[in-house]
């Protein structure tokens, strides 16, 4: 199709020329018939978008939304396939620090000493130094990463999916 | 509905009357749930959709600004829930008419003026999203550009790139349908 004489086909069809313009665009129809027949698939378009029903929704509308006006509404999380993929990330971190654990990577204590922080000429309380357990830290993000976890299944994949059932048995 | 009715139920919704809410939802769920319905192209989905657009416009109708008509608002929220619905399914789900296909090539009659809607129909659905959206919310009655540029955020030099190339994709289409029709007869 040639793009500027299409343009002008479709502001003919939109109402767009000027009579001069639109008495060229006529004369040029009715001498070609390729233009014709374009004018007429452009026509047929127009028609058929222009003919878009405004849809009717189920009767009880009106009801449900005043029924759920205080619902919490679905917002825009991730979707299951992103959820699927943030769940695997995670589980896959989860066993990668479990396979690093039973290998003995954070058996070892680091100390924290607190006591030699203080600055000369500075005046601070006196400060116990203690040790850090990095396994018992890393055991706690285990278990907190393992709970999120299961929120993020329930959430992005359980909830939609059962949701999608009941809409489409 | 006026634009002053309609400033008179959302202040009588904001002091507390609730049921002023169902005026606003009875006037503008036809058009709610035909946004809704041209995003999703299925209507179990569009009804949820619009629905809960209307929930949330409920819930933040403080944050409207007055300056704008409240359809422009509400229509923007039914545009994004309507995407994020879209966004988060797997399947697309068509209506049964739209899966019969219409093959050019197998038909030796003239297309009759349903078939051509059919195919048009059918066309229009291969559009990309964007293009399909923005050209059927244009042609749907009382929408200009500057109301579709609206709820779909995007400049409306834009909207009108997409519109040109909406139609001029599914004028193509159809060309070649007819160019077929003529070979056979």
């Amino acid at each position: 199709m040639n793009a500027p004489q299409d343009e002008r086909l479709w502001h003919y069809l939109d109402g767009l020329l000027t009579p001069a313009e639109k008495a060229e665009v006529e004369r040029e129809i009715h001498r070609s018939p390729e233009l014709r027949q374009r004018l007429e698939a452009m026509r047929h378009v127009t028609h058929y978008l222009r003919a878009g029903k405004i849809e009717e929704p189920s009767r009880d509308f009106t009801a449900a939304v005043m029924g759920n006006l205080h619902r919490k509404t679905a917002s825009g999380g991730l979707s299951p396939r992103n959820g699927l993929l943030l769940l695997l990330g995670i589980v896959v971190a989860v066993l990668s620090i479990s396979f690093l654990m039973g290998k003995g990577s954070y058996d070892s204590q680091t100390l924290v000493p607190l006591d030699q922080l203080n600055a000369p000429g500075q005046v601070m309380p006196d400060l116990p130094s203690f040790h850090v357990n990095a396994k018992w830290i890393i055991s706690a993000l285990m278990v907190v990463a393992m709970g999120l976890a299961f929120v993020v299944l329930d959430q992005t994949v359980l909830r939609p999916f059962l949701k999608k059932r009941l809409l489409h048995p | 509905m006026t634009e002053r009715e309609e400033h008179d139920l959302i202040s009588r919704v904001l002091s507390g009357d609730e049921h002023a809410y169902r005026g606003l939802v009875d006037h503008y769920k036809h058009y709610a749930f035909t946004i809704a319905f041209i995003i999703l192209d299925n209507r179990a989905e569009a009804e949820e959709a619009a629905q809960d657009a209307f929930i949330k416009a409920f819930q933040h109708l403080r944050s409207f600004q007055r300056q704008s008509r409240f359809s422009t608002w509400l229509y923007r929220i039914v545009f994004n829930t309507a995407i994020s619905y879209q966004r988060k399914r797997k399947t697309v789900y068509h209506d049964i008419e739209k899966q019969i296909l219409l093959h050019p090539h197998e038909t030796g009659h003239e297309l009759e003026r349903e078939d051509k809607q059919r195919f048009v129909n059918q066309a229009i659905h291969q559009l990309n999203d964007a293009d399909r959206m923005a050209v059927q919310l244009y042609y749907l009655q009382e929408f200009s550009l500057e109301e579709v540029a609206g709820m779909m955020q995007q400049p409306i030099n834009t909207i009108k790139v997409r519109i040109h190339r909406a139609r001029q994709r599914l004028a193509q289409e159809l060309m070649h349908v007819l160019k077929q029709e003529a070979l056979t007869l």
